[in-house]
């Protein structure tokens, strides 16, 4: 090749600037492709010092820019691409994977197991007890049927009127901010938004029947709870002389938690931990691909 | 696994820039900034590659199998050796011919059309 005979030095200057530009390519391409691509720049820059004037070497660095942010972009994607494809066309387990890959997937299964279980095992356990009330329909005329009492009875059961005397005739109050790890009582008003939270209500399907469900971690205070929902509704319903409401079972305490859910749990510790394993795996036998490619390229 | 060969109608249309690199190539053996300057010579220098896009395109059609990278010097005392020269191969010449077929054809319908007569008043 011919050395530039005049400007030496601002081609010198441009080619620098031009191979740091070349960096912002993926480093696979500009391993392969860096040194022929300045080539190619420092020819046209001789070409265009050579013929043009100060407007065609602004034109000239114009294009390699315009160029620059087309093709690194475009370039990345690509890259992305292969390394998407080589990633998962690889596998981590079996006859093909190498036995680091192997060992530090089971690494990472063991650990990531052993840590979901530990999380499950300190998830705190809730109970949940229910009351069930029959309500007596009877004796409505049909001048005074409500099509929608049962939607009624669920925001009753679970209005303030209702759930604000369970907090003041049980004490709540000073319960619930135990629960929260506080020593002062919580207000009314926050007594009343966490009660809600851990009341349920349901109707048993095709039956006037209603079950209200209370969630604890304490299982007789939610049996205590749910009794004494049940027994302020129908207290206010005598009152009001609503429908007659019959307890038909009181709530008893949970033998056993219903929350967490252990065995999905479980299998979704699997799926989580094998998930984050072979993700790890992947990405450790990228680097170490990477680390040898480039070892062999030097 | 076996890889399944392509046939040239796989790959069409071209894009300009692949395009004009396999005419450049046509004549024989070119390196990158010869190949840049004929196509700038060969469309009056409505299309100029940068060395992004020259060697991003190269590298694809490296991959497609269309070019090949040449060992061989024209003469190495005049040129410097660290070039890389890059020919066309058998199924790039084939996929070339295919293009330009594809082209006469597009240009025979437009004749049809009588739009290049249009446009050959309005030049």
């Amino acid at each position: 090749m011919q050395p530039p005979r005049s400007g030496g030095k601002q081609i010198m200057a441009s080619e620098r600037v031009y191979r740091r530009l070349l960096a912002l390519y993926p480093k696979r391409f500009r391993r392969e492709y860096g040194e022929s691509m300045a080539q190619l720049f420092r020819d046209q820059h001789n070409a265009a010092f050579r013929n043009t004037n100060a407007a065609g070497r602004l034109t000239f660095w114009l294009r390699v820019i315009a160029d620059l942010g087309l093709t690194v972009s475009s370039e990345h994607v690509t890259e992305l691409k292969n390394i998407m494809s080589e990633t998962l066309a690889k596998p981590f387990w079996g006859k093909r994977a190498s036995s680091f890959t192997k060992v530090f997937f089971a690494i990472f299964v063991l650990l990531f197991g052993v840590l979901a279980f530990q999380l499950l095992l300190r998830l705190p356990r809730v109970y949940s007890s229910m009351a069930r009330v029959a309500v007596d329909l009877s004796e409505r005329s049909p001048a005074t049927f409500d099509p929608y009492f049962i939607q009624t009875a669920f925001a009753r059961i679970t209005s303030r009127s209702v759930l604000g005397k369970v907090i003041e005739e049980m004490n709540l109050r000073h319960w619930l901010a135990q629960q929260r790890g506080s020593v002062t009582p919580l207000k009314v008003e926050e007594a009343y938004e966490k009660l809600r939270t851990m009341v349920e209500v349901r109707q048993t399907r095709s039956t006037s029947l209603l079950e209200v469900r209370v969630f604890s971690e304490n299982a007789t205070v939610a049996a205590e709870i749910a009794n004494k929902i049940v027994d302020v509704y129908r207290r206010q319903n005598e009152v009001a002389k609503g429908p007659k409401i019959d307890v038909v079972d009181a709530a008893e305490p949970g033998l056993r938690p219903v929350r967490p859910n252990v065995a999905l749990g479980l299998v979704l510790g699997c799926v989580i931990s094998v998930s984050i394993a072979a993700m790890a795996a992947l990405l450790v036998r990228r680097i170490s691909s990477s680390r040898k490619a480039e070892r062999g390229a030097v | 696994m076996a890889v399944r060969s392509l046939e040239p109608d796989e790959l069409l249309p071209l894009t300009p820039a692949v395009f004009h690199i396999l005419l450049a190539l046509a004549d024989g053996e070119r390196h990158g900034y010869a190949v840049m300057r004929e196509v700038v010579e060969s469309t009056e220098g409505k299309i100029r590659m940068g060395p992004g896009t020259l060697y991003g395109t190269i590298k694809r059609m490296l991959a497609d199998r269309l070019i090949e990278e040449s060992d061989e010097r024209p003469d190495p005392a005049l040129d410097d050796e660290r070039r890389r020269y890059y020919r066309l191969t058998d199924f790039g010449a084939r996929v070339a011919f295919a293009e330009a077929k594809r082209m006469s054809d597009l240009v025979k319908a437009a004749r049809g059309k009588r739009l290049l007569a249009e446009l050959k008043g309005t030049a």
